[in-house]
């Protein structure tokens, strides 16, 4: 048997082991791709669930309970009640909140699209539940989350919830709540809304037969 | 006895050629092709400075410092409730996916007074369509008409004061430190500055 020679099956292996090394750097890139950032590993806990469910975290659950499109607000609870315009649409999210474990102090409250561009709750309205409205535990706070959305980015929304009291939402229970809604719900008269203040349900548990 | 290989008989594993003139060839084609792409970019007018753009531009001038488009139109004394203030009035949109505070717009506009270089700090942002309600945050993609207000702690600062200069900075997205999130911060390229009259002074 004659030996191959030497150079002939290195120079038969170079090809292969540039394609080895072309390989290997595209898996690196790939792989990549799957690295979690290091705030993103201590992020929110989040509970996902739809409008019309009761969804629960750790530390509270809320209940969507009535989404409404307007054009204008009213809140009846100023003293002198002003009609606000918006520019786009309000997005009206009636919702049930209620602390499981102990008293909630303070929320970040988003609207979050489709494409994860997320608003912040309009601070005008002295009625509207905000990140600073309190939950007392047990006892269910229903009251009115408001956004100012420009109508062509209202795509299939979902509100964002989460608890903030420790000072940011470092593993913050978060709830997340599809709110079923869609650019189709733009059409037609929208009309205006009033809005009345967050009211708390004392002597009510959640927990009770209905 | 001891037969040595050749250096010929080695194949090459380089891709640069072993004859000294295909080399030769190799190098005067790469630095044609080199020369000929500065020539074109020369040609073309050259790549821009960093900072072309710091001459103070009119009002009306778009600015866009990559997270919010600012388009300062004109400046005024406003003696208002609480305070006197140096409002500016501005077109003002948000181009990124979350709402930036409002506090965040005064590190990347930054207004002094001139002559004189007094740099006023912390504005509030209102908007024309309901100027009594302040903004605390400016939400994603929705073009607003809106008035910057800086206030003034001291008015006898505006003693000879004839213009404002707004400084837009670009806005640059850093790494945060541990396991906080990625933070927004005042970039060192200034995107353009404007020169606005001072009315009511």
């Amino acid at each position: 048997m004659t030996p191959r020679p030497r150079g002939a099956s290195r120079s038969h292996r170079a090809p292969l082991r540039f394609l080895l090394c072309l390989v290997l750097v595209v898996a690196t890139l790939v792989l990549q791709r799957f690295q979690v950032a290091d705030h993103e590993v201590v992020g929110p806990i989040t509970s996902s669930g739809e409008h019309g469910e009761v969804v629960a975290t750790d530390e509270f659950t809320v209940e969507v309970t009535d989404v409404r499109l307007a054009d204008t607000v009213t809140d009846t609870a100023h003293l002198e009640p002003e009609t606000v315009e918006a520019n786009g649409v309000w997005v009206l999210v009636g919702a049930s909140v209620t602390a499981t474990r102990s008293p909630i102090r303070a929320t970040r409250v988003e609207l979050e699209m489709a494409d994860g561009t997320t608003y912040s709750e309009s601070t005008w309205f002295q009625s509207a539940i905000s990140g600073s409205t309190e939950f007392a535990t047990a006892l269910p706070t229903h009251g009115t989350f408001v956004f100012e959305v420009p109508e062509d980015r209202l795509d299939s929304p979902s509100l964002l919830l989460t608890h903030t009291d420790r000072g940011g939402a470092r593993l913050a229970a978060q709830a997340s709540v599809d709110l079923g809604i869609d650019a189709d719900d733009l059409e037609g008269e929208r009309g205006g809304a009033e809005l009345a203040e967050p009211e708390t349900r004392l002597g009510e548990s959640t927990d009770a037969p209905a | 006895m001891v037969h040595h290989v050749l250096p010929e008989d080695i194949p090459s594993r380089s891709f640069f050629p072993r004859d000294p003139y295909a080399r030769f060839a190799l190098l005067s084609c790469t630095a044609a092709v080199a020369a000929a792409a500065l020539l074109g970019v020369t040609v073309l007018g050259g790549f821009e400075a960093a900072d072309a753009r710091t001459g103070a531009l009119p009002p009306g001038t778009e600015l866009d410092t990559g997270r919010y488009k600012i388009t300062p139109i004109e400046a005024a004394v406003v003696e208002a409730d609480f305070a006197t203030e140096v409002q500016v009035r501005v077109d003002i949109e948000n181009g990124d996916s979350e709402p930036i505070p409002s506090f965040d717009l005064g590190t990347t506009s930054r207004l002094t007074l001139e002559p004189g270089g007094t740099e006023l700090t912390s504005p509030s942002l209102r908007f024309l369509r309901y100027p009594s309600r302040d903004i605390t945050a400016l939400q994603p993609h929705m073009p607003e008409e809106a008035v910057l207000a800086w206030p003034l702690e001291d008015p006898s600062e505006l003693e000879g004061a004839v213009d404002v200069l707004l400084t837009v900075h670009k806005a640059e997205k850093i790494t945060g430190s541990g396991d906080s999130g990625p933070l927004w911060v005042r970039g060192g390229t200034v995107v353009g500055t404007a020169l606005l009259p001072l009315d009511g002074n």
